[in-house]
């Protein structure tokens, strides 16, 4: 497969200079914090890693709680994203408190229209109301992926 | 036949079948990870998942830095990246 996914925690977040700080790569069979198994990781990591490819924005996800008021959190945390934030997607699901928020940046929300970010949204509610966590982030991430289209001069 | 003998064949045999059975149902669901529920409280690290560097072609992850370095009062200004996106409740 195409290679690990890049996981950091909140503390250690990318810089607002655009570069990225401590992260970690979870070798394989090896599980984020235990929220996921290794299985459920690589569906992740090939999601995030295919729609980045192929529409050439940035598709990052959070999986945590947020502080309230949550979009702002959320907001705040594409602000990190540095020098990618004009094209980045970022996806950020509060499992506890049930909460979850797509921020698009200003190229991303282009080619993204707030109406896909929403059917997306709603698709991704439905499995997480179901408990299928993994299966929602990955549906909504190739929503919006698809959404996008691939990248314009290419 | 003695005791020990009818005792084995007809009490443990049957326990036997009837552990193998519950182990067949109920083994792998002991093993496998508690799946989410909603409502349940989420009690795990938060994790930020970014796409693998190696993989895809992102300007930050490659080294690259701006060639002018801000100043900190650009820096230190409320930024705003985010314009658009979708907020959801379950």
């Amino acid at each position: 497969m195409s290679g690990d996914v890049v996981h950091t925690t909140r503390s250690a977040l990318p810089g607002a200079n655009g570069s990225f700080g401590v992260r970690q790569r979870i070798a394989p069979g090896e599980g984020a914090s235990g929220a996921f198994t290794p299985r459920q990781l690589a569906r992740i990591d090939e999601a995030l890693t295919f729609a980045t490819r192929e529409s050439d924005l940035l598709f990052s996800l959070f999986v945590g709680d947020l502080d309230e008021p949550t979009r702002a959190t959320a907001e705040e945390m594409h602000v990190k994203l540095g020098v990618n934030a004009p094209s980045a997607v970022l996806i950020a699901v509060s499992p506890g408190q049930r909460v979850l928020q797509i921020v698009t940046g200003a190229e991303a929300a282009e080619r993204i229209p707030n109406r896909v970010a929403a059917l997306a949204a709603l698709s991704m509610r439905a499995a997480f109301s179901a408990g299928d966590l993994t299966g929602g982030i990955v549906n909504g991430i190739r929503m919006l992926s698809d959404a996008a289209g691939v990248r314009p001069n290419r | 036949m003695s005791v020990t003998e009818t005792v084995l064949i007809f009490v443990g045999v049957p326990l036997g079948l009837y552990s193998l059975a519950a182990l067949a149902v109920y083994g792998p669901t002991a093993v496998r990870q508690p799946r989410y529920r909603p409502g349940r409280p989420w009690d795990h690290e938060p994790v930020w998942f970014l796409p693998a560097p190696d993989s895809v072609q992102i300007p930050s992850l490659h080294g690259h830095t701006p060639a002018i370095e801000a100043p900190a009062s650009v820096l230190d200004a409320p930024v705003r990246t985010a314009v658009g996106g979708a907020t959801g409740e379950w």
